[in-house]
């Protein structure tokens, strides 16, 4: 659901925001959304993402990308609701399709709540770089260190990850160049030949792979790593008055739904 | 079959962050036949304009025929071209993914539809004329050495029979005897049914020993197609401009021109014709001094 590597790179407040406010924000913003339950609370929650967006000078080319491998499950969501709910008032009937009051209703709105989480999600992978997203998930979790959790090696972990995928993504654009080259077809042709065709890309691909962990292992090693203890970080976080002012932004909304939402 | 590239631009990731211009505007045309080094600096688009020639990538802009096929900007679907023109990518090697050294070279040939015995024939011409030994044949490609790797895989290209065969970096990180094996080869593979041949290449002594035609891509635009010869003694300043070098043994006789008068006029560019040259004009210089 979450895109990795969709940064888009651009200067704006929310993208200078330090990524351990992102990642908590994101974390209260869908709490919230499980909150809100009325017209008001939605009309909250809409306008806050909305001025974000605004906020973060991301192109809507990019949040519509955002929320595209997820449009069909809003608009399955939405069907649904639409048929399988039967209760209130018949709004529309056609032969045996009805459509209830409560079915459209129920519908929209966990629609809506899909998609608000889906761009709240994606507005974080938008404007943080992966690294930072890590090392700010390494700070958040490192209170777990007491019970003997491995955070670092948790971060160090992901953010390798994070760091291989366009690398692999090459690597796969490569193979499929080089076996298509070679008359290996991956987009015609029978199912059973497109799919032993991909044993062409697949085995070169685990190979390079764990060449490269190889590697990196050593070089790790020759440049004298030993684990996280007393390690420093190249861009140290530093919590700012900004991140202040998006954390009580937040806070206020928060607020406003705990007082509108029908208890 | 002949090659023209008319006013190619091409662009990778149009409309995104990301969007980056690699070649502009490049018109060029290569005949059937020759043996092309297409050389410039690291980024200067030689990787991207070579594979428009066999239709693994569109142009943005402009359009590339490659005998009666056309590939314009349009999405339009175009015959295959891998039946004709081969393709030798960076570090060919790492594309092995076959149980025998054998099977792998076979899977080119199997997709172009031959029949068994045809495709077996042609494994083995290849095989052979790479150099790789019999007993290598039923080996696992993993189990080889580096280099015959390297020679596994541009067999696995050559026994498709290309018209036109097109390489990039052949031999990159080769010893210079494996890489003068290679070069070798190849050049031997042009000769004999005098296919074209397309060489991306940053040693300039290959391009002077083994090329006819030189051509120079710097950021994205077509610098010039030349002869090896008149660029190397012609336009050696503007090449080394480039960031690009000249082969030894002509720096060594454009030193040699700067005490000799008459100076030395260069009639080939390849090491051994250039050596005697300036063993010549020696010659003659000691004996108009004694």
């Amino acid at each position: 659901m979450i895109a990795i590597g969709q940064y888009v790179p651009r200067t704006s407040f929310i993208h200078r925001l330090d990524p351990r406010t992102k990642i908590v924000l994101t974390v209260a913003w869908m709490a919230m959304i499980f909150l809100a339950n009325n017209f008001w609370t939605y009309v909250g929650l809409v306008v806050f993402i909305l001025l974000a967006f605004i906020l973060s000078k991301i192109p809507v080319r990019f949040i519509w990308r955002g929320l595209k491998p997820v449009w069909w499950l809003l608009l399955f969501t939405l069907l649904m609701h639409i048929w399988l709910t039967k209760e209130g008032d018949i709004l529309w009937q056609w032969g045996v399709i009805t459509v209830h009051e409560q079915g459209l209703l129920q519908g929209l709105t966990l629609t809506l709540r899909i998609a608000l989480l889906v761009l709240g999600a994606s507005l974080l992978t938008l404007t943080t770089q992966p690294l930072a997203l890590t090392d700010g998930l390494e700070k958040l979790l490192y209170p777990l260190h007491r019970v003997r959790f491995p955070v670092h090696e948790f971060a160090l972990m992901l953010s390798i990850a994070l760091r291989f995928i366009p690398t692999l993504l090459q690597e796969v654009d490569r193979l499929i160049k080089a076996q298509e080259a070679r008359g290996g077809s991956f987009s015609s042709g029978s199912f059973t030949k497109r799919v032993l065709n991909i044993i062409s890309i697949l085995v070169p691909l685990f190979i390079s792979a764990f060449q490269k962990a190889d590697d990196l292992a050593l070089a790790m090693e020759a440049r004298a790593y030993r684990g996280g203890q007393g390690r420093t970080h190249l861009r140290a976080l530093v919590f700012k008055k900004t991140d202040l002012s998006a954390l009580i932004s937040s806070l206020l909304l928060f607020v406003f739904i705990l007082c509108c939402r029908n208890w | 079959m002949d090659i023209h590239i008319r006013h190619l631009s091409y662009t990778y990731h149009p409309g995104t962050p990301f969007e980056h211009q690699v070649l502009q505007n490049v018109h060029l045309h290569i005949a059937y036949g020759h043996r092309v080094a297409l050389v410039g600096r690291t980024g200067a688009g030689k990787s991207t304009l070579v594979q428009h020639m066999n239709g693994l990538l569109k142009p943005t802009q402009g359009s590339v025929q490659i005998g009666d096929v056309t590939i314009g900007s349009n999405r339009r679907k175009h015959p295959p071209l891998y039946k004709h023109v081969g393709m030798v990518f960076q570090y060919p090697e790492q594309q092995l993914f076959e149980e025998t050294v054998f099977k792998d070279v076979a899977y080119g040939p199997k997709n172009l539809g031959w029949p068994d015995e045809m495709v077996e024939n042609r494994v083995r011409q290849a095989l052979t004329h790479v150099g790789l030994e019999p007993r290598y044949w039923q080996q696992s490609p993993f189990a080889l050495s580096g280099g015959q790797k390297r020679r596994a895989a541009i067999a696995g290209i050559l026994a498709m029979q290309p018209n036109i065969l097109i390489l990039d970096e052949p031999t990159a990180g080769l010893d210079p005897l494996g890489r003068q094996k290679i070069m070798d080869m190849l050049s031997e593979w042009q000769a004999k049914d005098k296919r074209t041949l397309i060489l991306i290449t940053h040693q300039m002594e290959d391009v002077a020993e083994y090329t006819d035609e030189v051509i120079v891509l710097h950021e994205g635009k077509l610098k010039c197609q030349l002869d090896p010869l008149t660029l190397f003694t012609e336009y050696a300043d503007q090449l080394q401009q480039l960031g690009l070098d000249i082969p030894r043994w002509i720096e060594l006789v454009s030193c040699l021109n700067r005490k000799l008068n008459p100076p030395i006029q260069l009639e080939s560019c390849k090491k051994a014709d250039v050596l005697r040259q300036v063993a010549c004009n020696l010659r003659q210089q000691r004996g108009m001094n004694s």
